[in-house]
């Protein structure tokens, strides 16, 4: 699974296919991370949780 | 011999054709040398290898770089059959894991490769190692590390504002290969110092920010003039302080004589340098200093530390020696930790070697 924030969706795209793992799941987190605090991203952690479970079950993805 | 590339008709009119390479996005935005099959059969010629062998992989998209497909953007760069072995080495530099290709492709920070050349490919090829080395003037220099970039468009798809997310990018990005200056180096050049003889040629990869240069006309002594070289390089906001990684010291020749002849080897020169540089956590403000304080996790950041070593160790600086007469040097910061400078030798064309 990858997490990157949205201005690197194209490059993750790109990355996956050279890869050869064009149904790994990519999970989107808010731009920009960097300037987060450590209780900031513990919060954003929570809420993308259920997501990143569905996504781990739930066998390959689209885009 | 027949090219395995595609080939495509296209318009012969001068200003048609550079018009469809730009639509492609073939091209860094400047006009290209259209690669027609004879200039790319006399490329390949050049590399002394078959047209179908491999180089590389090139991130993010992962093509592979032929030997054909790195002629066809060397012809579009402008270069002579006779760059070709310096730019294959170069690309199997930045090929290599720890050079991470991926990350400094589409990475908001401004790094471009850097392609540091040592050996007498140098003399051969033209070369610039002296006055003006990162600037205009050289075909090879302005050519290899055009070529080079446009593989990094056309086969890594290293595209701005898509998969080359740098907030800014760098005029570097456009072309950055120099050659070190080993007859006005006090040392033995970078490469020896790697473990190959001189005779030998070789390119080393660095994943630079814009050089920032070191102006010091006044200091007369080593201590003094490393007190201005480390305060160049201990600016807070490059990558290096926060990230770890390489930062490379490019010595004006005046600068390393000034050096050499106060007794410092490279090594000494790594030393005093680790040793002046030093992070300051009054000078910066709170937020700044608990990202700092969170990202060095090799030494003491406690909240009672009120400066800390810049880099962790000394072995972080490169050293090269280049440039022509005057009494400047340059610092290139890098990605940081997440990319490691990468070298490669370059084989000597048959007709040299069996000189």
């Amino acid at each position: 699974m990858t997490f990157c924030t949205p201005p690197f969706r194209t490059l993750a795209e790109r990355r996956r296919e050279a890869l050869g793992l064009p149904g790994q799941p990519v999970v989107f987190l808010p731009h920009p991370m960097m300037t987060r605090t450590a209780e900031k991203i513990e919060a954003i952690a929570d809420q993308v949780l259920a997501e990143v479970v569905q996504r781990l079950t739930a066998g390959p993805s689209t885009r | 011999m027949e090219p395995i590339a595609r080939r495509l008709q296209v318009s012969a009119a001068p200003a048609e054709l550079q018009d469809w390479f730009e639509a492609q996005g073939f091209t860094d935005g400047l006009p290209v040398v259209p690669p027609t099959p004879d200039l790319v059969a006399a490329m390949v010629a050049g590399s002394g290898l078959p047209a179908d062998a491999t180089v590389a992989p090139i991130a993010p998209k992962g093509a592979l770089a032929t030997v054909e497909k790195v002629a066809i953007n060397a012809v579009m760069a402008g270069c002579r059959p006779q760059y070709m072995p310096v730019i294959v080495a170069a690309l199997k530099a930045l090929a290599q894991p720890q050079f991470n290709l991926a990350g400094v492709q589409g990475t908001t920070h401004p790094c471009a490769p850097l392609v540091f050349v040592n050996g007498p490919v140098r003399g051969r090829i033209g070369l610039n190692c002296g006055s003006n080395v990162f600037g205009q003037g050289f075909r090879a220099n302005a050519t290899i590390g055009r070529a080079i970039r446009l593989v990094l468009i056309n086969l890594g798809q290293g595209l701005p504002g898509r998969t080359d997310m740098a907030t800014f990018g760098t005029p570097c990005k456009f072309s950055w290969c120099a050659g070190e200056n080993e007859e006005r180096s006090p040392w033995s050049p970078f490469h020896v110092d790697h473990g190959m003889s001189a005779d030998d040629s070789a390119v080393l990869c660095h994943a630079g920010e814009s050089p920032h240069n070191v102006q010091d006309h006044a200091s007369a002594t080593a201590a003094e003039l490393l007190t201005t070289i480390a305060s160049t390089m201990a600016t807070l906001g490059n990558n290096n302080v926060g990230m770890g990684g390489e930062m490379m010291l490019v010595l004006g020749p005046e600068h390393a004589r000034i050096l050499a002849d106060h007794g410092l080897s490279k090594d000494d020169v790594r030393h005093e340098l680790h040793r002046r540089m030093r992070l300051r956590f009054a000078s910066m403000g709170v937020a700044l200093r608990n990202w700092y304080r969170n990202r060095r996790p090799a030494i003491d950041v406690g909240a009672e530390v009120e400066e800390i070593p810049y880099l962790d160790d000394p072995s972080q600086i490169l050293i090269l020696v280049a440039g022509g007469p005057g009494l400047h040097s340059m610092v290139v910061p890098s990605f940081g930790g997440m990319s490691t400078s990468t070298r490669e030798r370059i084989p000597t064309p048959p007709e040299e070697s069996s000189r």
